[in-house]
């Protein structure tokens, strides 16, 4: 009966100090859940203009427009980590050259789309925000419907803002009246897959560089035979990895052609013949064992650029971006490597080798019709293409960037306070012009800096002969189908993706006439009508034409 | 009674063939390599040079030790900001989960209260049918809860099957314990803050257990529900380091930046993201595993 009451005692004791130590952590909790908005508050709330910023805004403004203050909110994702905190040095320094209180919500790019679609529906739509675009036919219903800003007139007034992306952009973006409603996040449509060989293990065994399928395949045969051991082709997949071969099949990956029985008939890629070839091409590769037998097997897509790097695979499909990184690792592997590029390969029907290419732009950014003061947001915008580019590109000196024989030199990150990291500069950025996103000084500069400068001209030469052939879709991304936006994914699902997304080279139930079944079904399930539909929907049957030189000169 | 029973365990382990005991131990210790190793596997890439866990995908201990992962993480400034908020979240949201799922449960388990059926049946049907994304930001939004940190406490502050769990309890109890303080006087709030509560110990550190993992583990709310980045929970930032990282090298075309001084895979950051996230839940859980053994196993015999 002691002993238990003394128990007791001792159990009435620790439940307090549990209850007190639950309390301490709370407070702790709080504090530390406070403490940091408290302390940035003190120095300056997010956006809040305070006296000092508003007397040097109003003192730095060039015309009675830029004077007046901007204010919007602004959601975006982001692609680092999102650890953006309001109220920053950069943030303030932004506020005060561009004149801008904005109030900004950043989204994990991940699961950005997921919650755009809860905003939407909530009706409580930002002022300004980033959208996949028109490509997606929930946007240009919203777009129908009113909810987004007309913004001809805007591009009128600031040609800058225009002059951000080509004519040929903006045309595919314009509405049946001729009306544009987003401003497209320019890119770079040109990002060719390489081709990258082991050029001292092709020396070595006498192979000459080849320039045809046929002289690869011949090669792969060659290296196989001289050490088993070695993969002779390796790649991610069939448009990241091995994409470069496909077009020498003539065709372009998820895109729209014109028919073979009738040009000014366009159909999808899957219909196209070459597409069938280079599938059974690739599957026959795989049974003579000279593709990699993880080809589309591995989920981790840096396999293949491993077994490179190290010796096990002798070719490999990958983006051309790469480059530094595959000769620095592979130097590190075998300091006598060599490196080389192959150039695009004529195909088994004389399609000439090349590039895929890409979108002209990757999601962009929509106003709100909503929005109080609209063209505060396009004079910031304009700001950040006109006098505030170099800010808007490079940062603040000393802080992001260095001065080296007058060029602009971006600081290493580790040396880059925390204020001035990417992470706390991306959730402000908006939108760059398309000339930016390829900087043939700055790669040249990056290969210098990694001790590989002599590589650079034989990737720049290899670039611009891929990207001289070019295959891309010939659908416009506004082109709709109401029957593809009801079944197509369906139907997709049912009936072609088990061949197409790797069921056609890994399993050997699907040989040709069982493909042109599939896309048979596909057809008449409702494919017949997506196709004739968007034929109807879309008048011009041309191929885009983007010319490389003009857009990145050599 | 516990020591007892463990007592005969071992008696009739003792009464085993050799070879029936070595089985058992080969068998437990295979689930407990299986159990562990994955986990060791874990901890040793993130203390690795990104370049050595290509080299050694299944080590046990660390190849050219690095901290860099941690550093990477922890030079973060929003990380323990994001962490007291995650601390803050799980107690507090603890705490009222307890209060309002122990009172409701207690409640629910007087069969003799009219219409306790029917509120009953009021909170299982929220558990079988769910309304949806949007109708529940809806909701949160007149509620004027959205980007207020409320809002990762309020909507789950009663869990349904937690509820049903410890109504079950509570209705295992016999009513004559009650009875007895009742006889001398005790209130209903007596009974069951001095008589049922401390015989429930084990269903409460369960369910305790349940809600505290939830709260720690959310990431959904915080992303979803909270508008200012500034509140967010640890594990929407972690999440993003790990997913984001993996987006940059996927992309690989980001001529900008120079892929080249990429030194940490997302492997490592991935896995030092991993341990950082459930060290505070794995130091937790030893001081309540006794009652929650305790608990399922009751909960077994009784519900």
């Amino acid at each position: 009966m002691v002993m238990s009451i003394a128990k007791q005692k001792q159990q009435r004791t620790s439940l307090k100090l549990s209850a007190l130590l639950l309390t301490a952590v709370m407070t702790t909790g709080m504090m530390a859940g406070c403490t940091g908005k408290n302390d940035k508050e003190s120095t300056s709330s997010p956006g809040s203009a305070s006296p000092q910023q508003s007397s040097t805004s109003s003192a730095s403004a060039s015309s009675s427009e830029t004077a007046t203050l901007a204010e919007f909110s602004y959601m975006r994702p982001v692609w680092g980590p999102a650890t953006f905190v309001a109220g920053g040095a950069y943030e303030q320094a932004l506020n005060k050259a561009a004149n801008v209180k904005m109030s900004v919500q950043i989204v994990p790019v991940a699961e950005y789309d997921a919650k755009l679609n809860t905003v939407f529906a909530s009706g409580d739509l930002p002022d300004v925000f980033w959208a996949s675009g028109p490509a997606d036919y929930k946007f240009v219903d919203m777009q129908k419907q009113g909810a987004f800003l007309k913004i001809n007139d805007y591009l009128e007034k600031y040609p800058a803002i225009k002059a951000m992306a080509p004519q040929a952009l903006w045309d595919q973006l314009k509405d049946e009246n001729g009306d544009i409603f987003f401003l497209p996040n320019a890119s770079n449509p040109f990002n060719p897959m390489f081709n990258f060989y082991r050029k001292d293990l092709f020396e070595k065994l006498s192979i000459p560089e080849p320039t045809t399928i046929a002289e690869l395949e011949a090669a792969l045969e060659k290296i196989k035979t001289s050490d088993p051991k070695i993969i002779p082709l390796t790649g991610q997949d069939s448009f990241w990895g091995l994409g470069a071969l496909g077009t020498s099949f003539g065709f372009a990956k998820d895109g729209w052609m014109p028919s073979k029985e009738d040009p000014n008939k366009l159909v999808p890629y899957w219909m196209l013949d070459g597409v069938v070839d280079f599938n059974m091409w690739l599957k026959d590769l795989r049974h003579k064992g000279l593709l990699d037998s993880e080809y589309l097997v591995n989920k981790d897509w840096s396999h293949s650029k491993s077994k490179f790097e190290t010796g096990k695979a002798a070719v490999l499909g990958i983006n051309w971006a790469y480059t530094p990184e595959i000769l620095q690792n592979m130097k590190k592997s075998a300091p006598d490597a060599e490196l080389g590029i192959l150039p695009p390969l004529q195909g088994p029907n004389g399609d000439a080798g090349g590039a895929q290419l890409f979108s002209l732009y990757d999601r962009g950014i929509y106003v709100s019709s909503k929005m109080k003061d609209p063209d505060g947001f396009f004079r910031v915008l304009n700001w950040s293409l006109t006098e505030g580019s170099d800010f808007s590109r490079y940062g603040v000196e000393g802080k992001t960037y260095t001065v080296v024989d007058g060029k602009k030199v971006p600081l290493p990150q580790d040396q880059v306070e925390n204020d001035f990291k990417t992470t706390q500069i991306e959730p402000l950025q908006f939108l760059r012009p398309i000339q930016e996103k390829l900087d043939w000084d700055a790669l040249k500069s990056q290969y210098e800096g990694a001790g590989i400068g002599d590589m650079f001209d034989e990737v720049k030469n290899k670039y611009y002969a891929y990207t001289a052939n070019y295959y891309s879709t010939y659908r416009l991304p506004s082109t709709v189908s109401e029957t593809e936006q009801k079944d197509g994914a369906r139907i997709y699902t049912d009936y072609l993706q088990p061949l197409i997304d790797g069921g056609a080279t890994l399993n050997d139930k699907w040989n040709k006439p069982e493909w042109e079944a599939a896309v048979k079904k596909w057809l008449d399930a409702g494919g017949a009508k997506i196709i004739e539909e968007v034929n109807a929907n879309q008048p011009s049957k041309a191929k885009p034409q983007i010319n490389i030189n003009e857009l990145f000169p050599q | 009674m516990v020591t007892k029973s463990t007592e005969q365990r071992n008696r009739s382990l003792d009464n085993n063939p050799f070879w029936a005991n070595a089985l058992i131990y080969l068998v437990l210790t295979a689930l407990s390599l299986i159990t562990l190793l994955p986990m060791v596997n874990v901890l040793a890439f993130s203390f690795s040079e990104a370049r050595a866990i290509y080299d050694n995908p299944l080590m046990l201990l660390p190849h050219d030790f690095t901290t860099a992962a941690y550093t990477y993480i922890f030079s973060t400034p929003a990380l323990l900001k994001a962490f007291g908020i995650t601390v803050y979240v799980t107690i507090t949201g603890t705490l009222l989960n307890l209060l309002f799922t122990v009172t409701g449960a207690y409640g629910l388990s007087k069969t003799h209260i009219p219409g306790h059926r029917f509120l009953l049946w009021w909170t299982i049907v929220p558990m079988l049918f769910g309304a949806g994304l949007i109708p529940f930001y809806l909701l949160l939004k007149e509620l004027h809860l959205i980007n207020s940190l409320w809002a990762m406490i309020l909507p789950g502050l009663v869990a349904p099957f937690n509820l049903i769990l410890m109504r079950n309890f509570f209705w295992s109890i016999p009513d004559e314990l009650e009875e007895c303080v009742k006889i001398d006087g005790a209130t209903e709030w007596t009974a069951l803050t001095r008589i049922i509560l401390p015989l429930s110990k084990p269903a409460i550190a369960t369910i305790a257990l349940f809600y505290a993992v939830g709260h720690w583990n959310d990431y959904f709310n915080g992303l979803f529900f909270l508008t200012d980045n500034g509140k967010w929970p640890l594990q929407v930032l972690l999440r993003s380091i790990i997913i984001d990282m993996s987006a940059l090298n996927m992309r690989g075309t980001n001529l900008g930046q120079d892929v080249t001084k990429v030194i940490l895979t997302p492997e490592n950051i991935k896995s030092a993201t991993i341990v950082f996230s459930i060290v505070p839940i794995l130091v937790v859980y030893p001081f309540l595993q006794r009652y929650f053994v305790k608990g399922i196993m009751m909960g077994a015999v009784k519900g």
